[in-house]
């Protein structure tokens, strides 16, 4: 039976909170959604022979958090779980790098997590996020693919005089974690390898189809959600 | 960095009896600090800002004309959408052709 989802987004176009309404309806019926005040909506009709796949809850397994941590070795603690977010090229932070390397209605998936840096006393200690940008695609032949696009690390903290330290660490350990993370991707990427598909789009947060009323966040979770 | 500049302070802080004389180098600084009783000292050269936030493009990305779908809003807009202002929409199947 497909599915008519709307989405309520309180900030903006997928980007942070929001309620979704799930309302199933029979092939060639019809379905109505009332009510919702935000800053900007979507409408999806989602087929059912969608599949859709969760990816923060796909990302926060113990392998893949061990995997994670090796990238930062001794040089920063993580802080919280993996999470991810689609977000628009042009608002990639190395977008005007090569705007032309993807169409500015193109989404990605922003992997993410917090750090934390420990610094000596003349120093305040680094808090921050690192971020990996997740290109996907269907390819000739209707197979999920994607790579690491990207990445990106921001943070506060570190002054007066701790920046260099940080930036050396950080410029060293992160572009060097894509590989981790591709490896991460194509393990996941594996287990869809027999499939075809002819779409592919994302839905904000979990991308439940549960009937009726559900409040998440799009900041902290995205789903990839594919049709044969 | 001038590390002679550091080995003159470092040299200086012994004569006084300073003591946890500890030295951190980074590409484009360094720093060093010491101790004694409660006094504390930091000496710190760098030759640029270090901002707190970098990103780059991974250089080595498959071919565009292997890509024939892509997760796309076809026509969408984000930088008017995030003007907030003004009521926007638009409407589209999703098997649309990949790249320009």
């Amino acid at each position: 039976m497909p599915t008519l989802s709307q989405y309520w987004f309180q900030n903006g176009f997928f980007q942070g909170p929001f309620d979704v309404w799930n309302q199933p309806y029979p092939d060639g019926g019809w379905a109505w959604i009332s009510g919702g005040s935000c800053a900007a909506t979507l409408a999806w009709n989602r087929p059912d022979s969608e599949q859709a796949i969760d990816v923060a809850s796909e990302l926060n397994t113990p392998g893949t958090l061990s995997q994670i941590d090796n990238i930062l070795g001794n040089s920063a603690n993580r802080t919280s779980g993996l999470m991810a977010a689609g977000v628009f090229w042009p608002n990639v932070p190395y977008y005007s790098q090569n705007p032309g390397a993807h169409n500015n209605s193109d989404m990605l998936i922003r992997v993410y997590f917090n750090f934390h840096i420990g610094t000596p006393w003349y120093c305040s200690d680094a808090n921050g996020d690192i971020d990996y940008y997740i290109f996907l695609y269907l390819d000739g032949s209707g197979h999920l693919q994607g790579y690491v696009d990207g990445w990106s690390y921001h943070y506060d903290g570190g002054g007066p005089f701790c920046t260099g330290s940080i930036n050396d660490a950080l410029n060293a350990g992160v572009p060097a974690g894509m590989s981790t993370v591709q490896t991460i991707l194509d393990q996941a990427l594996a287990l869809l390898s027999g499939s075809t598909f002819s779409t592919l789009y994302y839905l904000p947060g979990s991308g439940t189809k549960a009937p009726g009323d559900t409040s998440e966040n799009a900041d902290t979770d995205v789903a990839i959600a594919v049709l044969p | 960095m001038n590390t002679k500049l550091f080995e003159r302070v470092e040299a200086i802080l012994k004569e006084e009896h300073f003591t946890h004389i500890t030295k951190y180098s980074s590409t484009h600084s360094a720093t060093l600090s010491a101790d004694k009783g409660a006094e504390r000292l930091v000496l710190h050269v760098t030759d640029r800002d270090e901002m707190p936030r970098q990103a780059a493009a991974n250089q080595d990305v498959p071919a565009a004309s292997e890509i024939r779908v892509s997760a796309t809003l076809a026509g969408f807009r984000p930088e008017l959408a995030a003007q907030g202002a003004q009521r926007l929409g638009q409407g589209g199947a999703l098997r649309k052709p990949r790249r320009k």
